[in-house]
């Protein structure tokens, strides 16, 4: 579709939007907008819309301001609340960090060492049954091992409690 | 009392400072004044545009939501009445396009007539019965870019602001709409089985 522009386009839609068509709108612009195409659309849909305009305006129901207000209140410290919690969430993503790294550094280092203390399971159990739970002649790495975990499986609990007590 | 001292305030220091903020470019008396001017005036765009009065609620009341919190609104004192309406039409827009984006489950051509017809006078109902009809029969964008030019008035530049299309192509696709709209009305307007 071709753009057909006309110069009284303007003048047509100040007197319609002023509600001054055709009454105030000189013999020849009515004439014209007879007989051009694009003006006549102009005044078709530009009349149209102004009268529905008035009648839509007058349908509007709109809410108290302060309703909307309050809304935005509680809409604005909702994000304030949003923007003090992000560090806390980089905290703890920074606590699992430091957690998980030590425990993968340690699993590597006794992997490349062989699993030695894994012969600790067999000693412990032999001694069990030899000595009735006498642990003092078990391997000092065994001694360690235990220690190590149960460090981890504190500073874990530690850690899942304050992921979990934000929530 | 007044309304918004029976807040809670769990963050004094943060909610005083977003609450001055919010109070930067607008106070309660200033926009109780813009809201009293441009509510109707944005209501009615986007209830033309939609075609469905709830929808239109919902996105007015969210669209001065977001006015009040946004951090780059204009302010009414320094930048006039007029960007700040502009800013409200734009949120406005952007909130519609979201709504039309989303999948929904019927249509908007699905609509009933009656949802945009209904609760209305005599008077209204024969305004709305004009031209109804046939802002159902076009596309979103054409009812917005209609009612911004000949209901609110706008300049293709303050169409382009409000509607994020570039400026020289809003005056082709008025053209185009007005056009279809103006063929649409007279189709209407002919007694059935009249030739033009």
């Amino acid at each position: 579709m071709t753009l057909v522009s006309c110069n009284c386009e303007k003048d047509i839609r100040e007197l319609v939007e002023r509600g001054q068509w055709p009454l105030a709108a000189p013999r020849e612009l009515r004439d014209h907008a007879a007989q051009c195409r694009t003006c006549a659309d102009l005044v078709l849909v530009a009349s149209a819309f102004q009268r529905v305009r008035s009648t839509t305006l007058a349908a509007a129901k709109p809410v108290s301001a302060g309703s909307i207000w309050w809304r935005a209140q509680l809409r604005s410290r909702q994000q304030a609340f949003e923007r003090i919690q992000r560090p806390l969430i980089g905290a703890q993503v920074f606590a699992l960090v430091a957690l998980l790294v030590p425990i993968i550094g340690f699993v590597a280092f006794e992997a490349r060492h062989g699993l030695a203390w894994l012969s600790w399971f067999g000693t412990a159990s032999q001694s069990a049954q030899l000595h009735a739970g006498d642990l003092s002649s078990s391997s000092p790495s065994g001694l360690i091992f235990v220690v190590a975990a149960a460090t981890i499986a504190l500073i874990a609990g530690v850690a899942v409690y304050f992921a979990t007590e934000r929530k | 009392m007044p309304w918004d001292l029976a807040l809670p305030n769990p963050l004094a220091g943060e909610a005083d400072a977003d609450r001055q903020h919010t109070a930067a470019h607008m106070d309660n008396s200033v926009f109780a004044g813009f809201y009293e001017r441009s509510a109707r005036p944005l209501w009615a765009y986007l209830v033309r545009a939609s075609c469905d009065a709830a929808l239109a609620d919902d996105l007015m009341q969210e669209s001065y939501v977001r006015f009040l919190c946004a951090e780059r609104a204009p302010s009414l004192n320094d930048d006039g009445e007029v960007a700040a309406r502009l800013y409200l039409f734009r949120i406005a827009t952007n909130l519609l396009h979201d709504h039309w984006r989303r999948p929904r489950a019927a249509s908007i051509d699905e609509l009933p007539e009656e949802l945009f017809t209904a609760n209305s006078t005599t008077a209204q109902s024969e305004a709305q019965a004009e031209l109804g009809p046939a802002l159902l029969r076009m596309k979103p964008r054409e009812r917005q870019l209609l009612w911004l030019a000949h209901a609110e008035g706008y300049s293709h530049r303050e169409i382009a602001q409000v509607t994020g299309l570039a400026a020289t192509s809003i005056r082709l696709l008025l053209f185009r709409a007005r056009r279809r709209l103006a063929r649409i009305l007279r189709e209407q307007h002919q007694p059935a089985g009249g030739s033009q």
